[in-house]
């Protein structure tokens, strides 16, 4: 199911990069398993500019979070607003934020305050379908990938003599979602950069139990 | 087969029926008992079946029930708090109370890395996770059996996916005892699980248990079975339960059907055999009752054909036996029945009279006017005699126009009387047809015993004396009594010449001739000789009438002829010059080869041919004077002298004598015996010698007897002379002695008183 990502951009302040003019390039991103184009994934750029903290908020309405993936800068806050006439029970197990929103309606006591970067996954105890991500980063998005699963990138020239540009790929279908993918990018760069990473399958939308249960009845 | 044949009807009956009843009951109980065994393994096998059927259904329940458990397990959030907590004794301590919860044996809690995050129980170290984990990220779930130390597992695979944590718990559940019970009270076998047994087969029969192998695992070292038996011991002693029941009902049977087998034998056997012994009966001759029988059917139907067989024999045996005894023509009885009717009379011992009627020239009626009317005519007689005849006398017709009367003892003229009215009304004129006929016939009759003593005398005698009336002519002949040795000793004479002629019982006598004039000893004539082993001494003139009767009168000549031939060639190369003579019989005549016998027997002859003389009767000229003529004739060409023997006796006509080839005439010694006293003989004998010399004859005179008859002949110009006073015949080998004697006599015979004539 296609989610937007909402992404906040802040306006670049800083002074472009000096030196070598940056290098056009197409990349390209499929699925490895299925050989399909992969839409929607966050593309970024270890040259990509800084970004700043701000405070952001995941709504949970229909038993749902909503934005279901969300990108922020280090030290953002993020409120958790319930907008359904049942209590939640927010919490994350992930290393890079561990936090515990016990059962509440309406809003939380506070926002809770990001300052790792990584993924973050974010569930209800009460309510196992519900899944959402934030995305904690130093660095803008490059962007994301079209319906082609292509998106135009910049690359540096290289100033230092450095032979190679990297740059981190996430999608909330990666097998592993817990991190982003990192590739490494050598010069000289390529017209086209045909990337792969692995998606799980669309989930049925049923409960995961339901549909093993079903499984073993059929056998 | 000789065994059937011993054992008889009902033992063939009752071994047949056991043996039937034997077959059918051992295979119905034989294919009941396989049915058995095959329908107990069908049912163990099915039974198997099924259990494996509960069992896959009890694993895969178990299973599923475990991984609900278990899915529970990992959206506890107290144990994802503790897991997330990262404080490892924590995490282990939870996992271990989440363990217990879904008694799982070990629990292991892996990362993404398969790094362990926490363990509870004991994991074996080889737990092999890999292929686990790729099938459970597949699938979201994975479940394997595998082995830990002899012990079944069941290994879990599920992911704990809570936000922020990723991670893999792998339980381990033992298969057990408890669980193999369940399946084995679910499905009714024995059930166990069996590790480190390879095995291909899926099912095994032994004779204690049917058993099923279920694979859990591959073939391996460690593979995991489960194994689902029936213990056979129940069903086999139920088997063998049946097995008894079956063979003492089969048992039982088999003496019933032998119980029945031997009624029915009993029944059918009893009037079988009485209808045999019916059947003996009837085929000994005898007029048994039937048997009773009260079965009915077949059996009734035997003893009714077997009876009408009796009643249809006996009137084929009675007509037979009428047929046998009687004449089809006449219905009198036959010669047969006439022939016992006289042997009973001969037994009781009384005496009867016989009468034969012969009707003369029946051959001529049927061959004139047919047999039909022939037959006619001899019912018509049978008629008439049984009219004729008084009650007590048997009649019967013994041959074609014979018929026989047994009438009781009467005297010979009553018996002769009787035969006169018996031929008179015979002969009286007949209306066969309408048409008037009138029959000849010849009677005979004897008298019993005295005539003859048994019934083969009476057949011949009565033979003898039918021939005897038909030459007769009489119209009654009576038997003359040695009629009949006479013919019996012919019939002997005839049958030994022949046995007489190859075994050389004939022999030769010669009587010596004389030529009178010089008194010298000229010639012998040959007389055959014959003395029978029984009846001694017997007479050539009767045995060669015999011969000529018989038609052995060519073989004797022939023999004679030899006979003599060698004789003669004896006393030839001895130095007798002696010519020989030899008596040709009338028929010997009507031979055309006799010259060819005459030829060979002499065909050594020494002397002369005229030196043999053939001496013929005349009367067997007389009888066929064309053809005795014509071999005389051949015969004189041979050069032999031909003489007329018996001269004087016979009806030869001088005329006759004048044609034939003959050299010389025989004086009868009848006119010669007694020359001397009898002066009519003295006549004739002269006249004949003069008419023969005057017709160019030479004269033999045979019988001389005395000097004064030789010396008449001698003085009459008889040329030969033969009789006892010169010499009686001898011997061949007594010749020489008697030319001896005769040569001695010489001048006696020449020197003789001359009578003037």
């Amino acid at each position: 199911m296609y989610r937007p990502i909402i992404t906040l951009l802040i306006a670049l302040t800083g002074p472009l990069c000096h030196g070598a003019e940056p290098t056009g390039l197409t990349l390209e991103l499929t699925d490895s398993t299925t050989g399909q184009p992969v839409v929607d994934a966050v593309i970024i750029l270890d040259s990509g500019s800084e970004n700043q903290p701000a405070e952001a908020e995941i709504i949970q309405k229909n038993r749902e979070f909503q934005p279901h993936s969300l990108v922020i800068a280090r030290h953002s806050k993020v409120d958790f607003p319930n907008r359904d006439n049942t209590q939640h029970h927010v919490y994350s197990f992930s290393p890079a934020k561990v936090f515990d929103l016990e059962l509440y309606a309406g809003r939380p006591e506070k926002p809770i305050t990001f300052d790792q970067t990584g993924v973050v996954e974010i569930g209800c105890n009460i309510h196992d379908n519900m899944q959402g991500f934030i995305l904690v980063t130093d660095v803008n998005p490059a962007g994301y990938t079209d319906d082609q699963g292509r998106l135009d990138l910049r690359l540096p020239a290289s100033a230092n003599g450095n032979a190679e540009s990297g740059l981190r790929i996430w999608h909330p279908r990666m097998t592993d979602n817990t991190r982003m993918a990192r590739f490494t990018v050598n010069q000289p760069y390529p017209e086209f950069l045909e990337l792969s990473v692995e998606l799980s399958p669309e989930p049925a939308g049923d409960d995961r139990l339901d549909g093993l249960q079903k499984r073993f009845r059929e056998l | 087969m000789a065994v059937a044949h011993r054992i008889g009807f009902r033992g063939r009956l009752v071994t047949v029926m056991v043996a039937l009843v034997a077959v059918v009951s051992l295979s119905i109980g034989g294919l009941l008992m396989l049915y058995l065994f095959e329908d107990e393994k069908a049912r163990a096998m099915e039974q198997l079946r099924l259990g494996e059927r509960v069992a896959d259904e009890v694993l895969d329940r178990r299973t599923s029930l475990i991984l609900s458990r278990l899915d529970v397990v990992v959206r506890d959030f107290g144990f994802r708090s503790a897991v997330a907590s990262g404080d490892r004794p924590t995490a282990d301590s939870a996992l271990a109370n989440q363990a217990r919860r879904v008694g799982a044996r070990f629990a292991v809690l892996l990362d993404n890395d398969s790094i362990a995050l926490a363990e509870s129980g004991t994991p074996p170290d080889r737990l092999q996770s890999g292929q686990l984990l790729a099938e459970a990220r597949q699938s979201g779930y994975a479940s394997r059996m595998a082995v830990f130390g002899d012990k079944g597992v069941e290994l879990i695979a599920i992911p704990v996916e809570a936000p922020g944590l990723r991670a893999w718990l792998i339980a381990g559940f033992s298969l057990g005892a408890e669980l193999s019970d369940v399946i084995g009270r679910l499905s009714g076998t024995e059930a166990q699980f069996r590790t480190g047994a390879n095995s291909e087969a899926r099912f095994l029969e032994s004779t204690q248990y049917f058993t099923r192998i279920v694979k859990l695992t591959e073939n391996g070292p460690s593979a995991l079975q489960l194994l689902l038996q029936i213990n056979r011991e129940a069903s086999l002693a139920n088997y063998y339960r049946r097995a008894v029941e079956i063979i003492l009902l089969v048992s039982t049977v088999l003496v019933l059907a032998a119980l029945i087998a031997l009624m029915i034998a009993r029944n059918m056997g009893r009037p079988v055999l009485q209808l045999a012994d019916y059947a003996k009966a009837i085929g000994d001759g005898r007029t048994p009752l039937p048997p009773p029988i009260r079965a009915g059917g077949e059996l009734a139907q035997l003893r009714q054909a077997l009876g009408d067989m009796l009643t249809k024999l006996r009137d084929r045996e009675d007509q037979i036996r009428h047929a046998a005894s009687h004449d089809e023509i006449t219905g009198l009885p036959n010669r047969n029945a006439f022939l016992s009717q006289l042997r009973e009379q001969f037994s009781s011992g009384k005496p009867c009279c016989l009468l034969g009627l012969r009707i003369n020239d029946l051959s001529d009626v049927n061959d004139t006017l047919g047999l039909e009317f022939g037959d006619k005519v001899l019912r018509a007689v049978s008629a008439r005699l049984a009219d004729q005849l008084p009650d007590m006398s048997a009649l019967a017709r013994t041959g074609g126009g014979e018929f026989l009367m047994m009438t009781p003892q009467q005297s010979e003229e009553e018996l002769e009387a009787q035969a006169n009215g018996l031929r008179l009304a015979v002969e009286s004129p007949l209306m066969v047809e309408t048409t008037p006929f009138s029959l000849r016939c010849t009677m005979v009759t004897l008298q019993l015993p005295a005539d003859a003593m048994n019934t083969d005398q009476v057949r011949r005698r009565l033979n003898l004396t039918f021939e005897q009336a038909q030459k007769s002519r009489q119209a009654v002949t009576h038997y003359q009594p040695g009629d009949d040795e006479n013919h019996l000793r012919e019939l002997q004479i005839i049958s030994d010449l022949n046995a007489a002629l190859t075994d050389n019982s004939l022999y030769m006598n010669y009587q010596p001739k004389l030529e009178m004039v010089c008194a010298s000893f000229h010639q012998v004539e040959a007389l055959v000789r014959w003395i029978h082993p029984e009846l001694g001494f017997v007479s050539p003139e009767e045995f060669i009438l015999l011969a000529e009767k018989s038609g052995q009168i060519n073989e004797l000549t022939r023999h004679i002829l030899h006979r003599v031939a060698e004789d003669a060639g004896e006393w030839h190369a001895a130095g007798l010059n002696i010519g020989v003579a030899i008596n040709l019989s009338a028929l010997d005549l009507t031979r055309p080869d006799l010259p060819d016998d005459v030829a060979e027997a002499f065909s050594r002859w020494q002397l002369p041919m005229s030196r043999i003389t053939l001496e013929v009767t005349e009367s067997a000229l007389m009888d066929d004077p064309e053809t005795a003529l014509e071999t005389l004739r051949r015969l004189r060409q041979l050069g032999v002298t031909l003489s007329v023997d018996d001269f004087g006796t016979g009806y030869s006509s001088l005329s006759q004598l004048r044609k034939l080839p003959v050299q010389e005439l025989k004086i009868d010694k009848s006119f010669v015996l007694h020359l001397d006293a009898e002066p009519q003989d003295q006549l004739i004998v002269r006249s004949t010698i003069d008419m023969a010399h005057g017709l160019g004859l030479r004269v033999v005179a045979e019988g001389i007897e005395n000097v004064e008859s030789w010396n008449l002949l001698r003085n009459w110009g008889c040329e030969l002379g033969q009789g006892f006073f010169l010499s009686r015949p001898v011997a061949a080998s007594d010749l020489q002695a008697t030319e001896q004697l005769l040569s001695n006599r010489q001048r006696d015979l020449t020197h003789t008183g001359e009578t003037l004539s």
